[in-house]
Parts: C-alpha cells; sequence; structure tokens
C-alpha cells in the first residue's frame, strides 16, 4: 500500500480535511446513538433538538436491564451465535482444503451450489425452516437457532475458505509429502497455520451475520427466556410508543461484543503471512 | 545411497495425451543424471512420478531393488527441491531444514546437529533464526537444498532449482550444487529446460521431447555424436547450423557437399568413417554444423581453400570474447522439431546460420564475407527420420 504523500511533493493539502469530514459523517449515527441513550426522558424531544443533553444520565443503560430480560438476551446471543460460528467455521475450513486440493465427482456442482444456494431471499425460507424446527421440537430455543444460522452461513463460509486455500500455493502440501506428513498431518502443521487469516475473516463474517440476524429469530423463539438481542432490542419499538434513549443504550450494549470480538482478532488478518513460501 | 530404474514409464492422462512415454532410465549410485528438454515436454511429469507427486500410467519404478510404484511419498526415501521453493512460511530456516527429522520423529538434540551440518555445507548459519521471507531468492534456494539434504536420502530430486535465480548467481550455485552433490554421493536426478545446466552438471544428460527419451549419454559425448536432429540443435549454444544438403562425387575425384547453390569440398575420412553415408550420396540429406567450426576467411587466408562459403552478413553479435555472426544461406531450412527454436532468418527458402568467429572480426552487416567451414567436422541425418548417419 501506498500512502497519499509517497506521490510527488507530498499528500494533496485536502486529503486529510476530507478525510475528516468523512469520519465525520460515518461517525454521526454512533454520536448520535450515544448523545440519546444519555438523555432522560424530558430532553428527548427537546424543541430545538439538543446535540448532547444538558443532563447525561445513565439511568437509560440501567432500565434496559431492569424492565427487560436484557442479560437473557445477551446470553442467548451469545451462545447462539458463538456456537454457530464455531460449527462453520469448522466445517468451511475442512470443505475448503478438500475442494481446493482434491479432484472428485460432483466437485464442480457441488461450488456452483454453495453459490445458488445463496440466492434465495431469505423471506421465501421461513415457513418451511419454521415447519422442519417444529417437527424437530426445536422450537423456540438456542439449538434451533444454532442449526438455522449454521445453514445460512456455512455456504458463503466454504466459498470464502475455498478461495483462500487457493491462494496457498499446493507445493507446500508436496514439500510436506515429501517431508513425511500424511494429509492429516500436512493440513493441521503445514497448511491450516497458513489459513487463519482467511478463517479470521470468515468467522467475522460468521459473527456479525449471526449476530444481527432478526427475522428468524424473531419468528423461531417467542418465549422471554430464548430472544436473542436483536429481537429483544426490537420490543423497545412498542405499538403506541418508543423508548428511544433505552433503545439507543441497548443498542450500543449490544454493539460491544462485536467490537471487542472484532478488536480481539483483527491482529490475526495478517496478508503477509505466506510471503518467502514461493517465488512470487 | 542408491540404484534408480525407470522401466518404461509412460504417463497417460484421461483425454489421451501421454505427457511421458516409455522412458527407460538407469542410474547408477551416486550418479548425476540431467533431464533435459524443451518446455512442456514431459520431464517434470516424470520426477514428480518418480517422487510419488503423479500416479505412474505405465511401467515400473525401481529405487534399489524394490519396485515403488504404488508407494506414498513419505515412504520412497526421496528429497525434492522444487522450482518454486516451497519452504514453509510460518517457520524458521531451522525449522524448515530440520522439519522432515521432525517428523520422522528424531530427538531435538540430534535434529540440532543435522540442521547445523546442513547450514553449515550451505552457509546458512547466519540465517537460521529468520523466515523465508526475510531471505533473498539464493538464500530460499539453499534452504530448500538444506531440507533435502539433511535426511540423507537414497534420491535427490530437483525441479529446476535454480530457474528462478538470475543469472550470475546460477552460475555460481551450479557449481554450488554439483559439489554438494559429489560431496555427499546421492544419487540426483535433476530436470531443467537450461541445456548449459546439463552439460555443466550431469555425469550423464538424457534429452527429452514430447515425452520420449531421444538420447542419453554423457555431454560430451551428446554434443559431439548427437543420435538425430532434436539433440543435435537443442544442445550446443548457439545451435547447430542445420539444413538440407546433398553429397556427391566430383568429376575431378573426391566428394563435395551442396548447401544450396554453393559447394565445398568435403575430406575422404567424414566417408571412411561413416559407411551408410556411401550409399546416400546424390540424395538430399540434413547437413549439421557447428558454429565453432565456421569462421571469417579473412582471418585465416590460407585455410580450407575448397570449403568456403560466400555468404552476406544479416546480424552481428559482439560478445568480446568472440563475435557471433549470423547469415542465410540458400539452403532449404530443417525445422528441428524444438518448439522454443526461432523461426529461419530469412523465410522459407533459406536457412539462417550462426558462426562464431573470432573477436578481430572485420565482418559488417551487410557485407559479403567468405566464411570457412571446416567440413571434417559435419554431421549428417536422414532427411526422413531425421537419425543421425
Amino acid at each position: 500500500m501506498s500512502k497519499p504523500s509517497a506521490a510527488i511533493g507530498g499528500a494533496h493539502p485536502l486529503f486529510y480535511p476530507l478525510l475528516l469530514v468523512a469520519c465525520a459523517i460515518v461517525l454521526l449515527p454512533v454520536f448520535w446513538m450515544l448523545s440519546t441513550a444519555l438523555k432522560d426522558e424530558t430532553e428527548l424531544f427537546r424543541d430545538p433538538l439538543l446535540l448532547w443533553p444538558e443532563k447525561p444520565t445513565l439511568a437509560a443503560f440501567r432500565s434496559v436491564f431492569e424492565d427487560y430480560p436484557f442479560a437473557a438476551y445477551i446470553r442467548n446471543s451469545l451462545v447462539v451465535v458463538v456456537c454457530a460460528t464455531a460449527i462453520s467455521l469448522t466445517f468451511s475450513t475442512l470443505a475448503g482444503y478438500g475442494l481446493s486440493r482434491f479432484r472428485f465427482g460432483g466437485r464442480g456442482a457441488f461450488l456452483a451450489f454453495l453459490l445458488l444456494s445463496q440466492m434465495f431471499p431469505s423471506v421465501m425460507l421461513i415457513i418451511p425452516y419454521f415447519k422442519i424446527l417444529k417437527s424437530a421440537g426445536l422450537l423456540d430455543s438456542r439449538l434451533g437457532l444454532i442449526v438455522t444460522y449454521v445453514s445460512f452461513t456455512i455456504p458463503f463460509c466454504t466459498w470464502m475458505m475455498y478461495g483462500y486455500f487457493r491462494s496457498i500455493p499446493v507445493e507446500l502440501d508436496e514439500a510436506a509429502a515429501i517431508d513425511g506428513c500424511g494429509s492429516v498431518r500436512t493440513f493441521f502443521t503445514v497448511i491450516l497455520p497458513l489459513a487463519l487469516p482467511g478463517m479470521v475473516a470468515t468467522a467475522v463474517y460468521a459473527f456479525i451475520t449471526g449476530w444481527n440476524e432478526y427475522l428468524f429469530a424473531l419468528i423461531l423463539t417467542n418465549s422471554e427466556e430464548q430472544k436473542t438481542l436483536p429481537v429483544g432490542i426490537g420490543q423497545l419499538i412498542g405499538q403506541y410508543r418508543i423508548e428511544w434513549n433505552e433503545l439507543m443504550a441497548a443498542s450500543i450494549y449490544s454493539t460491544i461484543p462485536l467490537m471487542v470480538f472484532f478488536l480481539f482478532l483483527q491482529r490475526y488478518l495478517i496478508s503477509s503471512l505466506t510471503a518467502g513460501a514461493v517465488k512470487s | 545411497m542408491a540404484t534408480a530404474r525407470l522401466d518404461r514409464i509412460g504417463k497417460v492422462y484421461e483425454n489421451g495425451f501421454r505427457a511421458v512415454d516409455g522412458l527407460s532410465l538407469d542410474l547408477a549410485d551416486g550418479e548425476f543424471l540431467v533431464l533435459v528438454g524443451p518446455s512442456g515436454c514431459g520431464k517434470s511429469t516424470a520426477l514428480r512420478m518418480i517422487a510419488g507427486l503423479e500416479d505412474i500410467s505405465e511401467g515400473e519404478l525401481f529405487v534399489g531393488d524394490r519396485q515403488i510404484n504404488d508407494l506414498a511419498p513419505r515412504d520412497r526415501d526421496v528429497a525434492m527441491v522444487f522450482q518454486n521453493y516451497a519452504l514453509y512460511p510460518q517457520m524458521t530456516v531451522r525449522q524448515n531444514v530440520g522439519f522432515p527429522l521432525k517428523i520422522r520423529g528424531q530427538r531435538p538434540h540430534e535434529r540440532e546437529r543435522q540442521v547445523q551440518r546442513a547450514a553449515s555445507i550451505l552457509e546458512l548459519m547466519e540465517q537460521l533464526g529468520k523466515k523465508p521471507g526475510q531471505l533473498s531468492g539464493g538464500q530460499r534456494q539453499r534452504v530448500a537444498m538444506g531440507r533435502a539434504i539433511v535426511r540423507k536420502p537414497s534420491l535427490f530430486l530437483m525441479d529446476e532449482p535454480l530457474s528462478n535465480l538470475d543469472a550470475k548467481l546460477r552460475v555460481q550455485m551450479r557449481a554450488d550444487i554439483a559439489g554438494i552433490q559429489k560431496d555427499l554421493g546421492v544419487t540426483t536426478f535433476y530436470v531443467t529446460h537450461d541445456q548449459i545446466e546439463a552439460m555443466t552438471m550431469g555425469h550423464r544428460v538424457a534429452v527429452i521431447k514430447d515425452g520420449v527419451l531421444q538420447q542419453v549419454a554423457p555431454p560430451e559425448e551428446l554434443y559431439a555424436r548427437p543420435d538425430n536432429v532434436f539433440v543435435a540443435a537443442f544442445i550446443g549454444s548457439p545451435s547447430m547450423n542445420l539444413c538440407e544438403g546433398t553429397l556427391y562425387r566430383a568429376t575431378a575425384g573426391g566428394w563435395r557437399i551442396a548447401l544450396g547453390d554453393q559447394s565445398l569440398a568435403v575430406p575422404d575420412t567424414v566417408i571412411d568413417t561413416r559407411p551408410a553415408l556411401a550409399a546416400r550420396v546424390d540424395q538430399p540429406l540434413v547437413v549439421g554444423f557447428r558454429p565453432e567450426h565456421l569462421e571469417d576467411a579473412a582471418l585465416a587466408p590460407d585455410d580450407l581453400l575448397d570449403q568456403r562459403l560466400s555468404v552476406t552478413v544479416a546480424v552481428r553479435e559482439a560478445l568480446g570474447a568472440e563475435t557471433l555472426v549470423h547469415f542465410p544461406i540458400d539452403a532449404s531450412p530443417v525445422d528441428s522439431g524444438d518448439p522454443d527454436a526461432l523461426d529461419a532468418l530469412g523465410g522459407r527458402e533459406s536457412s539462417r546460420c550462426t558462426g562464431r568467429f573470432a573477436a578481430s572480426t572485420r565482418a559488417r552487416v551487410g557485407d559479403r564475407i567468405e566464411v570457412t567451414l571446416d567440413t571434417s567436422q559435419l554431421h549428417f541425418f536422414d532427411r526422413q527420420t531425421h537419425l543421425a548417419i
């Protein structure tokens, strides 16, 4: 990557100011979310609207937990999404490796199928999923949601890992084979460590997909103990009124795990991991 | 340390394409055999079959007395150096070189000893703690070699290991590899498309074209007595000059060769040492002569008076130690079958020829000059079969 200042003479004078403006535009909704969450009810609808509350209060942050089973929502989301991500990641990594290294009958059709299955609008699948989970006795359960989310993310995760494994040279497998490794040892000792950046990207995708999923969680759960975070937050949009400050506080809560997850994993997203393996 | 034997090895793909056809080779213990040929001739496929990375469609492969067709690569006791190095990027040089030993369960202490030994042979002592991404091309190649030699295998297999290095480094590594192989005495298969590597490094050289073995012999013999037109043209740089010619008896006695509209005397010894040639008088043949047997007549005005060609210089390349001069002659050209060879200079009616003149030559582009050709060094081939006569 070359910096803009790498060009002759230094960065364009408007570059950083424009960047600041772009950041401000992107961060404005986040800022507004925070400022709304800190307002009490009297300040929410003040005319003219306040950019920042005169009397910031954490009351909304507390009442979210007191008035609703918010801890249960968080727990359910975490359990469901972490499990779904782990399962998706495991199988898509193994499948991606197999698809990239071996030739077998039906391989092309399978790859095409993975992509084509993504074309279905998910709304079409609600009723079939409902019926299937019902007959399996998995309605209103975390396990049911895990199975559902895995079915959403595995196809694309497999494609991602397939693409990533293709960028790892086959000569490494061959060198490992000659050095004495069988297929399993080659995979775990030589190839898998190189696939970590791809796995991280795939895990992030699967996590975000599951974490934000609203429609299926809404339809497939109905008891408060089983609802996930998006559904719980959605309930704050009541029939007659909306508790804006609680809504914003709840939203902030729900983004924290995502940020932690991403911050923790971003150091594994090193694209230069395979530098020096083969002559490029 | 082992002998190796390929017995009519072949590789056929599903669509019927034969990459390797009936390849038979016998390697003595400690021999360095070079497999050479143009791109796509099947030499890498043959090497990969020996390694176990490709299935053998036909024939049998022996290492020592064991037939190893169906053995997995790790059970064959071979070590391979890849064209693209194939180093494990997440491991240090020490770990890369020691990896085969680690897989085989050797203790860390003993492993380290072997790694140190390999590193000192290959001058990698300073690099042991680094990762491949921090090394230069030549260093990476040496690490790849270190990983191969550390195991003391029965066979070394090398797949064009020098082709990704720059020219000067290649010259040095050629000598290094040959020296290491001699010291360790491991039987080696070496694949390359570079005939200079083949000539300088191998005990014997096997020339391959379209999956078929053309000739296997020590380098000097390949050079002096090629079995067919392809080998004659492929070995030697610049290539042997090839064109059509006809041998005939001069009215005054003695033999002459007609190359296009020019005629040169041929010493009797040439016919005497090639009995089959006498039966081919007055028939068109493929005639070959090496560039070093041509010289600017102006530099040796009294030599080879009846063995002269009259030509117009087309291209002149001054190399410092000698000068290469290219000129067309009016004889029909011959296609040697090398897919990488350049088209004939001057179209389809004349043959492109190259001469290695002494650097003192005054010939310039466009000059009409006389060129001496030492006809005692001519090669003759059948026009149809391209086999040597």
